[in-house]
Formats: structure tokens, C-alpha cells, sequence
């Protein structure tokens, strides 16, 4: 028996963590979401091919591979630009990021198509570039956030500014920094569903085929399945987060 | 004014006898890169026809010492001559523009007349660098009459377009073939924009007004609002077709006031219903964080519930409250773009086109000018911001 109060944490994030992903793999099972699309598409039973536990794995793996990416490139570039005596570099990025988070996503995968060409390419790039800027500019601001006393203490402690870093700066950055990589991830996965225009597939490649051929119940099946993707994600990275989607401005 | 021994620039190499951002110098090397390789890259790309592969096509060698110099040009002029870099700057990006009008006219000349000529990897180098070096500049001249010399390039490149001396370039020829229907998507595009908007201003202004003054209402709203946003646009516009091509056909009379399940009502619904969020959860937000304290002087002074709202509440809350506004009409321009796939037409029309056919010229025809829309809605209303907020006093 543990004696920590049941009623410390709010109990929302673990009924979400179970409930979407369990609701998510009940979806996936073969043939319960075509049977419950059933009246939508006129008594026709839809097939998939490629099966849709497939395409959510495309899916899901667009969307972590982007955001791995974005980890690679976005921390280490929050920390370069927020060094002192690097203000311009900071003033462009945060330009640069500006610009990402205006322009339309549809609009920047598009123009990835004729560098790259169709498929996974222009969809990873565009997932990559949208992805960066809830991190960047999250991180950013974590990292500007660190009050100068404490830089201060650490300096006169005798740590170098790479152990200022790693075990001040950062650490105190941390939860802003995750809740941008929280906000990117799950902010992907219903960009991730236009990259089927340019031929990426994923569980956008149902909702673009149901939209072509007016079928209502194929539009159903990649909505529910992107949603129930999203909420997961949500939930799950909100066991290591734990403020709330996008933070309002 | 001497540059050395002064403690206010506090980094190496300043440039400039006043106080500049550090690391400006890297920002323009930054810029002076893209702009070498642009130049040595490949310029034009040669097509038989608009779908067929092409040739890629480099700057004559004149014209490639030109383009080394001219990338060097900023960051020279940054060392020596810190007040004209801006010009220097200007000088790239209106080159670039030339020089891309030249090589596609050189191009195309004694070709068929479906040969197109496109702008190549080059070309988007160099104006990135040109970009990014116009930026520097204006860092660089920050607080200082000659921050205007970085956007010195906007006249020229207007001409150059105006004069015809780009009408060689693909994307225009592209254009010009579908003239007045691009004229009209754009129209349509706006127009779902701003309807859009208007209904969601309709609907969310009040909505944002009543649930303020209630907790629980407010907290539905922003948990709402949040929960929304997981579900990705397309999936919206796909789920709002079925109920409203089940609404058309349940009523006729529905049907004759142009409501379907394709085309435009769904896509306006959908548009709606985006723009609400930032809307409902920005007002909720600021007009609960007017402070208790100015709202309990305000009504020891006497103000009616009535001059609470409109004198006290209203103006402390409009920052936040237009920000929202601003970051809706934004994602609206994106939204838009999509809602082509359901027949509501704009400009994502030629995205999905170009997507189709493989027709490069196409996707930028829809998408640079979608792209710049949001960029300039984005500018008008921060200035609209900027304006509001100096009339009720709180200007930055």
C-alpha cells in the first residue's frame, strides 16, 4: 500500500495516457473501423491496402523521425544563439522562426516538392522546418529565462560555461524547452496528414482518396485514427511535461 | 567615435561607430555564403515544355565574377562603410532579380514557345544570402536614419517586374496564361479569409465576453479550444462533409442557399471554427487577467457595469485579445489553402494542380503568393496592433 495521497496529481493525464492509445490499437484491430464507417459509405465494406495499422506506423514514423531531427537541430541552436554577444544571430532566428510559423504549412510542403520531389523527402522536410519552431523559439526563451544571479553563483563556484550549461542553464530550461517538443510532436501529426498530398502516405493518404471520391466513411476512418494519434502523443509526452498544450501567448 | 575602447559594443570586431548586436558580423557572413554558392550553382533550368526534365543552365563567367562580388559586397562594406550596407545589400537582391531575368530571356530565345525557363537552386541561394544580407543591414543600421537603405531594393524589383524584364521567367509566363482566373482565386481566397474571420469574430467576441465572468464556462472554452487544435485541419474538413451533405439533403431549402457537403459551406464552417479558437481562448485569457485591483477602483469611482466594460475591461484586455485575432486570420490563410481539396477554390487550387501534374510553376503560383498574404496580414495587423494600442495608451 502506498501512502502517497491519490489526489496529488490531477487525475486526468493517466486516464489519457490509457485511454487514447487503447482507443487508438481498438481502432486498428481489422475490420472494427470499417464496420463501425459502415452507414457512411452505403453499405460498402472498405478495404485497406496497405492495412491501416501500416499507415500508422508511416505515420507515427514521419512524425518522430521529424522531431528527432528537430531535437538534433533546434537544442543545440537555441543554445548557440542565446550565447552572449550573439544577439543579431538571436534576432535572426527569431525572425526565421516567425516566418516559419506565418507561412502556411500546406505552402512550405509545397514548395519542398520541387526541390526534392514527391514522397517521403518534401514531407519530412516541411514536418522538420514546421517542427523547429515551437522548439527553438520554447527553447530560446527557457534559456533566456535563466536569471543572471544564478549564472553569477555558478561562475564563482569555478564552473566553466560548459558546465554552466550542462548543469544550470539547461536543467532550469528544461520544462519550457519540453513543452516546445510536446507542442511540435503533436502540432506534426496533423501536418504529417497533408504530406499524403505529396504522396507520403500515412493516415492522410485515406482522407485525401475518401475527399477525391467523396467517400465520406474513408475520411472518417484517417480523421479518427490522426486524431486518436495526436491525443496519444499528447498524453504520453505529458507524463514527461507537465504544462498544457501550446501555451497561450 | 572611435570603434575601439568602446565598452558599449562589448564584442570583437564591432563594425560600426554606434552600438550594434553582437555577432552582426556572422549574421552577414551567413549571408555572404549562400550567395557564393548561388552564384556557382546552377542558374536557369531549360525545359522543352512545362512537365519535361531540362537542362540546367550556369551564369556566364562574367557574370559569375559579378555574383562573387557582389555576395562579398555587405560584408565589405559592413567593415568599411558600416551606414551603406543596407544599399550593398539591396544591390544583391535587385542583381538577383536582373540577372534571373537576363538568363531566362537568354534562355528561351530561339526556342519553341512552350520551352520554359525556370529559376534553379542557384537562384533561391542567392536570394536567401540577398535576404538574410538585407537583414544584417538593417541590425546593422538599427536606430539610424540608414536603416531605410535596406529596403532600398523594393522600387527596382517593382520596375523590374512592372518593365517586363522578368516575363521570360516561367512561373510568370504560368501566370500570364491564367490571368484573370489567378486574379479570381485570389479574390476567392480572400474572401474565405475574411468571411471567416467575420463569422468567427461574430460568434467568439460575445462567447469570450460571457465566459469571462464564469469559471466553469471558461475553463470549457480554453479545454475546448485546446482539444480542437489536436485535430488536424484536413480531418476537419473532411468530418464537417458528411453532416453537411446529410443537412442538404434532409432540406431542400438548405440546398438552394448553396449549403453541400464539397465546396464552399464546408470549407467556411471549417474556417470558422479554426478562427474561434484563438478568438475565444486570447479574450477569455486577457479579460480575466485585467487585474481585480483596477476593477475594484474603477467601481469605487463610481462606473456603471456598463463603463466597467467598455472604459476599464475592453482596452486593458484589447493586446492580447487582437493578437489573437491576428494569429487566427494567419492560420485562416493556411486553412484556406487546404479547403481547395473540397472544392471551395483559391490558391490552394494550384498547389493541388501543380501537385497533380508534377508542374512546378503551378505549386509557386499557388503558394509564394499564399505565403506572402499571410506574411503581409500578418505585418498590416501588427500594425493595426501597434495603432490601437498607442490610442488607448498602452503603445510600446
Amino acid at each position: 500500500m502506498t501512502s502517497v495521497p491519490a489526489s496529488r496529481r490531477p487525475s486526468r493525464v493517466p486516464w489519457g495516457v490509457i485511454v487514447w492509445p487503447a482507443l487508438l490499437a481498438f481502432c486498428l484491430l481489422p475490420g472494427v473501423l470499417p464496420r463501425l464507417v459502415q452507414p457512411l459509405t452505403a453499405g460498402e465494406r472498405l478495404t485497406f491496402e496497405p492495412p491501416l495499422w501500416q499507415l500508422t506506423l508511416t505515420h507515427l514514423g514521419l512524425v518522430l523521425l521529424a522531431t528527432g531531427v528537430v531535437l538534433l537541430i533546434g537544442v543545440p541552436l537555441a543554445v548557440v544563439v542565446t550565447r552572449p554577444g550573439r544577439e543579431a544571430l538571436r534576432h535572426l532566428t527569431e525572425t526565421l522562426v516567425g516566418l516559419g510559423q506565418t507561412v502556411p504549412t500546406f505552402a512550405v510542403l509545397a514548395l519542398a516538392v520541387p526541390a526534392l520531389g514527391f514522397g517521403w523527402a518534401p514531407t519530412l522536410l516541411g514536418l522538420i522546418v514546421y517542427g523547429l519552431v515551437p522548439v527553438v523559439s520554447n527553447g530560446v526563451a527557457g534559456l533566456l529565462s535563466v536569471e543572471g544571479h544564478l549564472l553569477d553563483a555558478a561562475r564563482g563556484m569555478g564552473m566553466s560555461p560548459w558546465q554552466r550549461l550542462q548543469r544550470v542553464e539547461l536543467p532550469l530550461a528544461l520544462p519550457v524547452l519540453l513543452a516546445g517538443v510536446r507542442t511540435s510532436t503533436v502540432y506534426n501529426v496533423g501536418t504529417a496528414t497533408i504530406g499524403a498530398a505529396l504522396g507520403a502516405g500515412g493516415l492522410g493518404a485515406p482522407i485525401i482518396n475518401g475527399l477525391s471520391q467523396q467517400n465520406p466513411g474513408l475520411v472518417l476512418v484517417g480523421a479518427v485514427l490522426a486524431a486518436l494519434l495526436a491525443l496519444s502523443l499528447d498524453a504520453l509526452l505529458g507524463l514527461v511535461v507537465s504544462s498544457p498544450l501550446s501555451p497561450a501567448e | 567615435m572611435s570603434v575601439s575602447g568602446q565598452p558599449g559594443a562589448g564584442v570583437r570586431g564591432a563594425y560600426a561607430p554606434w552600438s550594434v548586436p553582437g555577432g552582426t558580423g556572422t549574421v552577414l557572413v551567413l549571408a555572404t555564403l549562400p550567395m557564393l554558392a548561388g552564384t556557382l550553382l546552377p542558374w536557369v533550368l531549360l525545359r522543352p515544355n512545362r512537365l519535361a526534365p531540362g537542362d540546367s543552365l550556369r551564369l556566364p563567367p562574367a557574370l559569375v565574377g559579378a555574383g562573387l562580388l557582389l555576395a562579398a559586397l555587405p560584408l565589405l562594406t559592413a567593415r568599411l562603410f558600416p551606414r551603406l550596407t543596407g544599399l550593398a545589400a539591396s544591390l544583391a537582391v535587385v542583381a538577383g532579380f536582373w540577372a534571373l531575368g537576363t538568363q531566362t530571356q537568354a534562355a528561351v530565345a530561339g526556342q519553341a514557345p512552350f520551352a520554359r525557363a525556370s529559376a534553379a537552386s542557384g537562384v533561391w541561394l542567392f536570394w536567401l544570402g540577398a535576404g538574410i544580407a538585407t537583414y544584417g543591414a538593417g541590425l546593422l543600421t538599427r536606430s539610424r536614419p540608414e536603416r531605410w537603405l535596406a529596403w532600398a531594393w523594393g522600387p527596382p524589383v517593382a520596375a523590374l517586374f512592372l518593365s517586363g524584364h522578368l516575363n521570360a521567367w516561367s512561373v510568370l509566363i504560368e501566370g500570364r496564361s491564367e490571368g484573370p482566373r489567378w486574379v479570381q482565386e485570389l479574390g476567392q481566397h480572400l474572401r474565405l479569409v475574411g468571411e471567416g474571420l467575420g463569422l468567427a469574430l461574430l460568434i467568439g467576441v460575445p462567447l469570450a465576453v460571457w465566459a469571462s465572468g464564469r469559471e466553469r464556462a471558461a475553463g470549457t472554452v480554453l479545454g475546448a479550444a485546446n482539444a480542437v487544435q489536436t485535430l488536424p485541419s484536413l480531418a476537419l474538413l473532411g468530418l464537417l462533409i458528411a453532416p453537411l451533405s446529410a443537412l442538404a439533403n434532409a432540406f431542400p431549402a438548405l440546398r438552394a442557399l448553396g449549403i453541400s457537403g464539397i465546396g464552399v459551406a464546408p470549407a467556411l464552417t471549417a474556417l470558422t471554427l479554426y478562427a474561434l479558437l484563438p478568438i475565444l481562448r486570447n479574450g477569455v485569457v486577457a479579460l480575466r487577467g485585467v487585474p481585480s485591483g483596477t476593477l475594484d477602483a474603477a467601481r469605487g469611482m463610481g462606473m456603471t457595469p456598463a463603463q466597467l466594460f467598455w472604459r476599464v475591461r475592453l482596452p486593458l484586455a484589447l493586446p492580447v485579445w487582437l493578437s489573437g485575432v491576428r494569429q487566427a486570420a494567419v492560420l485562416l490563410v493556411g486553412v484556406a489553402a487546404v479547403a481547395a481539396l473540397i472544392g471551395a477554390g483559391g490558391l490552394g487550387t494550384y498547389i493541388f494542380k501543380g501537385l497533380q501534374s508534377a508542374a512546378t510553376d503551378l505549386i509557386l503560383l499557388g503558394a509564394v503568393p499564399a505565403a506572402l498574404l499571410a506574411l503581409g496580414l500578418d505585418a498590416a495587423l501588427r500594425g493595426l496592433e501597434r495603432l490601437l494600442g498607442r490610442h488607448f495608451g498602452r503603445g510600446p
